[in-house]
């Protein structure tokens, strides 16, 4: 073995944050090139934009749109409510950003040529086995 | 040549992951760490293990 390393996830790649949200249950997302304005409970638009948008009707009658913009560096912030925060919690918040690992994982090693050998729970851990096996 | 193996590990708790190169030499598996960790994030840690600083065996290849 030669390295070891931790890595803090970052969003950053809209597709594979799209397919996460969709993992979590969210299958009608919408997806804007511009940001948009976020809904809130009483049908109010709000000040708050996002290109990536979950509305609130399927999310829940008392609830608000819950969106992720794309910051200049490429990075996307989540926005939810204070009330929607009762639900999405950090444990959801947790899940989503775990689900959106897996997917970037295999993304990127997909696009740089490395063979996927398997995936493993252990100990409630995802793990993902590839093999490098350019020159 | 030793068989190159990557081991990504994600942890529920946080949503972030560990790298684990198996089989690199040299610096070869700084490129495959950083294709990683741009890839998901930023990289909070990073130990070298030993054969880090190994230098890699060259093969030549005759054509006959």
């Amino acid at each position: 073995m030669s390295a070891y390393n931790s890595v803090t996830t970052i969003y950053k790649d809209q597709e594979c944050l799209v397919e996460s949200l969709k993992e979590m249950g969210y299958t009608e997302i919408e997806v804007h090139e511009l940001p948009q304005n976020l809904v809130g409970y009483h049908a109010d638009l709000r000040q708050q934009r996002a290109h990536i948008i979950i509305r609130r009707k399927h999310i829940g009658n008392a609830s608000n749109d819950i969106g992720y913009l794309r910051n200049v560096d490429g990075t996307f912030t989540e926005i939810i409510s204070d009330f929607d925060k009762r639900k999405h919690d950090s444990k959801w918040s947790t899940n989503l950003k775990a689900k959106y690992t897996e997917a970037v994982t295999m993304k990127t090693a997909h696009a740089k040529g490395f063979h996927f050998l398997s995936r493993r729970v252990v100990n409630g851990k995802v793990q993902l086995k590839f093999s490098d096996r350019r020159s | 040549m030793a068989n190159k193996t990557i081991l990504v590990e994600i942890d529920p708790e946080t949503g972030g992951a560990t790298v684990d190169l198996e089989g690199y030499q040299g610096h070869g598996c700084a490129a495959v760490q950083e294709v990683f960790g741009r890839a998901l994030g930023t990289t909070t840690h990073s130990t070298k293990k030993p054969e880090f600083n190994k230098v890699p065996s060259k093969t030549t290849c005759i054509n006959r």
